[in-house]
């Protein structure tokens, strides 16, 4: 019949669909707790008119440092995971340091950490689901 | 087996978190933040340095540390009170530097609290 098949077919998908969650997840976690190690902005200036030859190129996609025609990187910040932080600024010919774009690389920082709490407190969601799942698993 | 395979994935999961995140809380008793000026033509390579400290110290004209500043707590399980600060910092660099310092600091609070709750909802 017709109607056992979706009886006793559903309950088994379910159980590989959570199973291929769970193996993705904790993929997933493995490369989150390395990535999350240290956070890293890097604020770029580009010549007008190499912003689309720069960044649409699709072998670069993926790269963590943007490099081309006309590409200067500006100010560059490492926080650890305590939060230990290394702030880099060019300086001007004066020997000055030159903050002319560092309040959006500041924007840029505070946006990262909040991204990099918001992650944290999403996967622990996760894996507390996941624990929780497992419990009721035995 | 199916089964097996879950508990195995949740158990990782799991773990992964925990070994991540148990570290913070031997981690929080000092915050340090460095602030160096840097040639504009050196900022890329020194960005890609492992320890741009070591390059400031071992004398690179291009590396300049231009801000330090040190804070040390008193941390319990639930709370950390500033205890003392140290601070070298040039005062052309001042604004720039003690703007980054406030951005460690809120980090690092946001931070703990979710660690927090991270490791009480693993429990």
């Amino acid at each position: 019949m017709p109607g056992e098949n979706v009886t006793t077919e559903k309950p088994k998908d379910l159980k590989v669909s959570v199973q291929q969650f769970a193996s993705e997840l904790a993929e997933k976690v493995a490369s989150f707790v390395t990535d999350i190690s240290e956070l890293e902005v890097r604020t770029y200036t580009i010549t007008e008119g190499q912003f689309a030859a720069v960044l649409d190129d699709p072998k670069k996609k993926n790269d963590k440092v943007i490099s081309g025609d006309g590409v200067q990187l500006r100010a560059y910040t490492r926080i650890a995971f305590d939060s230990d932080a290394i702030v880099c600024l060019p300086v001007n010919e004066s020997g000055q340091i030159d903050g002319a774009v560092w309040d959006m690389h500041q924007a840029a920082v505070n946006q990262a950490l909040q991204n990099r709490a918001t992650m944290l407190r999403t996967i622990g969601d996760a894996a507390a689901s996941a624990l929780d799942a497992l419990k009721k698993s035995r | 087996m199916p089964g097996k395979n879950l508990q195995q994935a949740a158990a990782t999961l799991v773990q992964q978190l925990q070994a991540r995140v148990q570290p913070l809380r031997a981690d929080v008793t000092s915050l340090e933040v460095w602030t160096y000026g840097v040639a504009a033509s050196q900022l890329e390579s020194v960005a890609a340095s492992e320890d741009v400290a070591a390059l400031a110290t071992a004398g690179a004209s291009a590396v300049k540390r231009q801000g330090y500043t040190r804070i040390t707590f008193q941390c319990d399980l639930k709370t950390c009170t500033e205890i003392g600060r140290e601070d070298a910092v040039d005062a052309t660099a001042r604004s720039i530097h003690s703007a980054s310092v406030e951005v460690a600091l809120a980090g690092r609070a946001t931070l703990l609290a979710e660690g927090r709750q991270t490791l009480s909802k693993l429990r």
